[in-house]
């Protein structure tokens, strides 16, 4: 192993190590806010970071720290529920796309060029305000929107990979289309896929944010980062700390994301040739060459 | 190599970006005539852009308030009627005909002459444009001679001149609207001219030179829309505008301690208050809305959300107002949240799933809290829904630039909305546009008989002190019963750069820039 190889490995584990930190914290958030995240006291609106309250309170005298804290589990998870549902839909329908061809493929990849003729947050903002307000419609919105890329991706691998001589193999052997979709094809294209995905963590949750900044996001008085900068932004100059400390989840996850989405990347690369990404082996190999 | 081109190209980019943040350079040189020759343009920046075809809907807010037009009469501080393009008006015997006689010189921006017909034809086009108008006016007939215009009314009509005052009633030249859109270009008296108006973006106009109240003292006005307060607030403290009208209250406190600026401030006539939508299942019930309301905590909205911007109040009209007085109206609760749980525990109001939310029959307490983007209504509100779902009523909120849609579907139990409660010095427009039965304003669906009889007394009484009598009855019977919920008056304000002279809040809120607004020396 060489050595670049080795800290890329050091570096994966401990990015991986922090971003389950951060789920553990989303998770636990709720219990560790020190105050009540949603509870207006007035008298005690604008304060500077204190002991009582360690990143201040915003203009309705809530707990920044409580917030940002309580609105982890919203901006992260719903992130990375946007993630996951971009990355199945848009493989199913890439993968079906690229091995059965024909008229379906031939619609959904107009669909697809429509969808990526528009930059994705413009487009996300009119799903969303045709949806309305609301985190459940950001998040489809966000949804709708980010499939694409992961549909034409998964076709490209799997038109190269279903010529592959392996999947002619599994073919002779006598093996169902969803078989060799499962077992040979889905496999071997995943792994581009899920770099993608692992670098697009960090978008989503800028994107998200920004729809709850925009104010088609998440609703308030829900904890949410991106509404919580919204929501302070007014105060920018007499409060600085309202917005700055959600500002600054905000980078902080975002670069840890794209870290970790780096990390995977190097890590999924090949080492010893020179393909965008090695094959996973047919499991019949193992038995032996199988008979032609 | 390469990395030294790198750095130095670095380098030039950045220098780049820090000159493109340096300050601009001033845009007028100064002429070799000296500062008297200096041209005086001034830029006014707005957060609510308006039309400005007075007929058309409160478009013609933004025609007094930008200095185009003017009405026949005026308010003054106290709100009291007083001529403008008017000279004054009598009254007939039978209460039917006023006869207005008309301010001599008056030029419209044409040229034309403001004379009898001008403003009968001006009425006239207003009646038939605007039915807000054409109920508050209640005009019969108008007959014009000379200087003077005779209205008869079709039924005594105690506010006519107040009516008058209502920024709908500015006097167009109605013979020039062939082929023009008023909306972008009316003909009207005021100091200035529309020379270019783009909705929503800006508006530039000119001094009327035949201006019957003497020289404008601008050469050049440029009203420039930023619909977003806090940027308006930055535009303010870089000085891209000269005055700023509908700033976020957050940001007095940036300019009330920098003496770059100066604020003029008014108590004024309106009101932050609450509609409850009377169609939906809970807000049916009197006891609910009695809790709703002593959930407000309307001082500490007014005092903190609006850095003490709001009074807090239990009537529609300001104390200073006979018929608006606080004592009137003992029967409105005051803020009292352990009271409100209280009350809604002993109309059967409890949380029996144990899910953290009153129910009641069977179906959970929820509430669906809208309002729109005016300066402090956004804050009250969301302060408001805490208060509700701490009560253990399940509020959701939601926040519209523009509201009219929303209430029109009648998909709300809650508005929070604000309205100047006396736009023409008088209680008559407001409580019948917001408590009528059917009126337009009457967003809560409210319907009382022994309210629609005292209207209709109140729209035909003369007499003064019976008038506010009828006003505070009114206000009771609606009251009593929690039909609707006043929180607080407003104090507004425009803030501007040290030095400019003749701009200064009015208490009605319409009237800004006048012939005498000037910019800093």
């Amino acid at each position: 192993m060489t050595r670049n190889r080795r800290f890329g490995r050091v570096r994966l584990i401990l990015l991986l190590t922090l971003a389950a930190l951060l789920c553990l914290l989303c998770l636990i958030g709720p219990e560790l806010a020190p105050n009540d995240p949603y509870k207006v006291n007035l008298l005690q609106a604008k304060q500077p970071p204190s002991e009582k309250f360690p990143l201040g309170t915003d203009g309705f005298g809530r707990c920044v720290l409580s917030r940002i804290l309580v609105g982890a589990r919203t901006s992260v998870f719903s992130a990375l529920l946007v993630v996951g549902i971009t990355l199945t839909v848009g493989c199913v329908i890439g993968t079906l796309c690229g091995y059965f061809g024909g008229a379906v493929d031939t619609i959904f990849m107009r669909l697809v060029d429509i969808f990526l003729a528009f930059p994705g947050m413009v487009l996300a903002l009119a799903v969303a305000g045709m949806l309305g307000t609301g985190l459940g419609n950001a998040v489809i919105a966000l949804a709708a929107t980010g499939w694409p890329q992961y549909a034409r991706l998964a076709r490209s691998y799997v038109l190269t990979l279903r010529e592959e001589n392996f999947v002619y193999a599994a073919r002779l052997n006598g093996q169902s289309t969803w078989s060799i979709l499962l077992r040979h094809i889905l496999p071997n294209a995943l792994r581009p896929l899920i770099v993608t995905a692992s670098l697009s963590i960090g978008g989503t949750i800028l994107g998200l944010a920004g729809l709850s900044f925009l104010g088609l996001g998440a609703l308030p008085p829900a904890a949410e980062w991106g509404s919580m900068l919204s929501d302070g932004r007014g105060l920018m100059q007499q409060a600085p700390w309202i917005v700055l400390y959600p500002g600054l989840t905000i980078f902080l996850t975002v670069v840890l994301f794209n870290l970790l989405g780096d990390s995977v990347r190097d890590a999924l690369a090949p080492a010893d040739d020179t393909h965008l990404f090695r094959k996973v082996r047919p499991r019949f190999k193992k038995k032996g060459t199988p008979t032609l | 190599m390469k990395k030294r081109l790198c750095l130095i190209l670095a380098a030039l980019m950045l220098l780049g970006a820090l000159s493109a943040c340096s300050p601009a350079a001033p845009s007028q040189t100064a002429s070799p005539g000296g500062a008297s020759k200096k041209p005086k343009s001034f830029v006014f920046g707005v957060y609510n852009f308006t039309k400005i075809d007075p007929s058309d809907n409160y478009n013609g807010w933004g025609t007094l308030r930008y200095g185009v037009g003017e009405t026949l009469f005026k308010l003054d501080d106290n709100l009291n009627v007083v001529p403008w393009l008017a000279l004054g008006a009598g009254l007939s015997e039978d209460k039917l005909t006023w006869t207005i006689t008309l301010r001599d010189g008056v030029l419209f921006h044409n040229g034309n002459v403001m004379d009898g017909a001008a403003v009968k034809a001006s009425l006239e086009r207003l009646i038939a444009a605007n039915e807000r108008a054409a109920s508050e006016l209640m005009i019969g007939s108008i007959a014009a001679e000379g200087n003077t215009v005779s209205i008869t009314t079709s039924q005594p009509n105690p506010t006519l001149l107040n009516a008058l005052c209502d920024p709908y009633a500015c006097i167009v030249d109605v013979s020039a609207e062939d082929g023009v859109d008023f909306n972008l270009y009316p003909v009207c008296t005021g100091p200035y001219l529309v020379k270019s108006f783009t909705p929503d973006v800006e508006a530039h106009l000119e001094p009327f030179a035949q201006y019957w109240g003497g020289t404008p003292a601008l050469n050049h006005l440029t009203i420039k829309a930023i619909p977003d307060v806090d940027t308006l607030a930055l535009a303010m403290q870089n000085g891209e505008v000269d005055a700023a009208y509908g700033l976020s209250y957050d940001t007095l406190s940036l300019f009330s301690g920098d003496d770059r600026f100066s604020i003029t401030q008014a108590a004024t006539a309106r009101v932050y208050m609450l509609f409850f939508n009377l169609n939906r299942p809970f807000m049916q019930d009197p006891a609910f809305r009695r809790a709703l309301c002593m959930a407000v905590d309307k001082d500490s909205y007014g005092k903190i959300l609006l850095n003490g911007a709001g009074t807090p109040t239990k009537s529609a009209f300001p104390s200073s107002l006979s018929y608006g007085d606080d004592a009137l109206f003992e029967d409105v609760p005051d803020y009292d949240p352990e009271g409100a749980r209280a009350l809604l525990l002993e109309n059967g109001y409890r949380d029996t799933d144990g899910d953290g939310y009153l129910d009641k029959g069977g179906q959970k307490v929820t509430l669906r809290v809208v309002t729109y983007t005016r300066a402090g209504l956004p804050q009250s509100t969301q302060a408001l829904v805490s208060a509700l779902r701490d009560l253990g009523i399940d509020a959701a909120y939601q926040q519209y630039e523009s509201i009219s849609q929303a209430l029109q579907s009648g998909d709300y139990d809650l508005c929070a909305y604000s309205f100047v409660t006396a736009p023409t010095g008088d209680a008559y427009a407001f409580l019948s546009h917001t408590m009528g039965t059917g009126k337009g304003g009457n967003y809560g669906r409210y319907s009382n008989p022994e309210v629609e009889a005292l209207l209709n007394q109140l729209a035909t009484e003369f007499d003064v002190a019976k008038r506010a009598e009828y006003a505070v009855q009114i206000q009771k019977i609606a009251l009593a019963d929690s039909s609707y919920c006043f929180m607080f008056h407003l104090n507004m304000f425009m803030v501007m750069k040290k030095g400019v002279t003749g701009l200064k809040q009015s208490p009605v809120d319409y009237y800004q820039i006048t012939a005498e607004t000037s910019p800093a020396a």
